[in-house]
């Protein structure tokens, strides 16, 4: 009787698996870390869109008159954060958004034009700054 | 015992197809991972494009009331900005834009349609302002919006409008005629004024003045078979069209300063705002040409109001927000032209209502004018100028004698713009 030696792997398909798979776990782990950047990307554009949102509106509410003072205060800084769960805990993670406003009149003082910024650090681009800009006529 | 050899030939490399497969799926799991993060960038960055080209729409609107603000019957095809106009702003981000629609109303005499079927009221002017990237207009990024102008032009050919409801004069000795005011500083009444057959009353619904009372005039009415009753044969006239509707807002200029009140008996007021004033009983009250705005108002009995530095051009204008009350004997620029003297009731609180009292015996000279005010004659009070109300109420021997130098003259013609509805 002769020895089953053709049953299990051969050296090969060890090899070549090994090489495959490799690849792909590295490819995979490449994946998740850059969906991980994407994501917080997202969520704090996202969040910085959303602040820019508000604060406009904000001027828009106060209105015309208002806007000087509302560009005279000092820069606003709002601060997120976010917990992750993992199996060894959490993981706290903390965004800083600058907001400022700022306004020019046109000639006779009519209208202005009011824009809004807000800044943040982006892991992948450093300072990042976000704007919004609108017009304002005299009696809104 | 024969081995199955043939069987485990076969066996040979399935570890590594079964590798593979297992690593396509890794593969396609991958790809969908890929898709769905250039999705989410993708989301993001439209939404942060969304919101901006929303606020180049809303900046679009606000270019149109600038425009308006110069010129009340401006209506361009569209308006596209940026267009590099000396009076205006581009925009800072030189990828954003806006186009906008305009059907202007302000000077017609009955409502027409817009393109979204909107029905636009006289007076009013429907916007829209679509906000644009790189030329090219972003659904979900447009504002819709009505004009309207919180200080209209105001002509009182009417001696009196009534708006709502019946004309009606039940108590005796009522009067109302017209007389020519002087042009003069001082503008003599009683009893060196010579009344006249000149004044026009309007009703919507209907006209009943009692016969122990006088009409020195004409009653109009926009048809024919509105009913009349009293001594007022052969004074009918049929006018379809009543004046335009008239809504004051406080000016904005106004409306962000603060509101002091004051009280006393002698009082001298600067043009500005003022929450309550009050007149003590005999004391006085000077007010300037200019443009005032007062919550309340009270002007104790045997009171004075007197106007200094007026002209035909700068006149006295007062926006009153929810109490007009003249004391009994008051004297409210007596003597003087009525036009000097313009009061418009803005309703404050929305009530729909401003209730306003001339008191018994009182003497006043001015124009009134609003569509939420109801004004009030006491006994023996003297009215020279025009009223523009939703409802008048006469008591015994009240007197109302128009100005026929109001008629054609346009007042007040400086309308401010504001959106008085806004949709995104």
């Amino acid at each position: 009787m002769k020895p089953t030696r053709a049953l299990g792997f051969s050296l090969l398909e060890v090899i070549l698996g090994g090489l495959i798979m490799g690849a792909a776990l590295t490819g995979m782990a490449t994946l998740w870390m850059t969906h991980q950047r994407v994501l917080r990307e997202s969520r704090d554009r996202l969040m910085a869109t959303f602040i820019l949102q508000s604060e406009m509106e904000r001027c828009l509410a106060q209105g015309f008159h208002s806007i000087p003072a509302v560009a005279a205060e000092d820069p606003q800084e709002v601060v997120t954060e976010r917990t992750f769960g993992t199996t060894r805990g959490t993981n706290t993670t903390t965004t800083s958004f600058l907001t400022d406003v700022f306004f020019e009149n046109n000639g006779d003082e009519t209208m202005r034009r009011v824009w809004v910024t807000v800044t943040y650090e982006d892991s992948r681009h450093g300072l990042r700054t976000l704007e919004l800009e609108t017009f304002v006529f005299k009696n809104e | 015992m024969r081995m199955k050899r043939r069987s485990t030939t076969r066996n040979r490399g399935i570890g590594l197809a079964l590798l593979l497969a297992l690593t396509a799926v890794i593969l396609v799991l991958g790809a969908s991972a890929v898709a769905l993060i250039a999705q989410l960038s993708q989301q993001v960055s439209s939404s942060q494009r969304a919101s901006k080209v929303k606020y180049a729409a809303k900046a679009g609107l606000s270019r149109a009331l600038l425009e308006l603000s110069k010129d009340p019957h401006w209506s361009p095809t569209t308006l596209v900005l940026p267009d590099a106009s000396p009076d205006s702003f581009d925009f800072r981000d030189n990828s954003l834009g806006c186009k906008v629609q305009v059907v202007n109303n302000w000077g017609g005499a009955a409502p027409v349609s817009a393109p979204d079927s909107t029905m636009v009221e006289p007076g009013r002017v429907w916007l829209e302002s679509v906000g644009t990237l790189h030329g090219e207009p972003l659904s979900g990024a447009h504002g819709i919006a009505a004009g309207l102008a919180v200080k209209p032009e105001v002509v009182f050919d009417l001696a009196v409008y009534q708006r709502d409801g019946i004309f009606t004069i039940q108590s005796p000795s009522v009067l109302i005629a017209s007389y020519r005011s002087s042009g003069a500083a001082t503008d003599p009444k009683d009893p060196a004024g010579v009344l006249e057959s000149e004044a026009v009353i309007r009703s919507e619904v209907g006209v009943i003045i009692n016969a122990a009372s006088q009409l020195r005039g004409k009653v109009q009415l926009p048809r024919v078979d509105i009913p009349v009753a009293g001594n007022l044969a052969g004074l009918v006239e049929v006018v379809p069209d009543g004046p335009l509707p008239l809504q004051f807002t406080e000016p904005e200029a106004l409306r962000s300063l603060p509101h002091p009140s004051q009280y006393g008996t002698a009082l001298d007021l600067d043009p500005g705002p003022y929450f309550e004033v009050k007149v003590e009983p005999g004391g006085s009250l000077v007010l300037r040409g200019g443009t005032y705005y007062i919550d309340s108002l009270w002007v104790g009995e045997g009171s004075v109001v007197e106007l200094v530095d007026v002209t035909d051009s700068n006149p006295c204008v007062v926006y009153l927000g929810e109490i007009f009350d003249v004391g009994p004997d008051a004297e409210i620029n007596w003597q003087r032209a009525p036009a000097l003297l313009q009061l418009y009731s803005t309703d404050r609180d929305n009530w729909g209502a401003d209730q306003f009292i001339l008191g018994n015996n009182s003497r006043s000279s001015f124009v009134i004018a609003s569509d939420v005010l109801e004004l009030a004659l006491g006994e023996g009070a003297v009215l020279y100028g025009a009223v523009d109300a939703r409802l008048v109420t006469w008591a015994a021997g009240a007197r109302l004698i128009f100005d026929e130098n109001l008629i054609g003259q346009v007042l007040d013609g400086d309308p401010e713009w504001v959106l008085v509805s806004e949709t995104d």
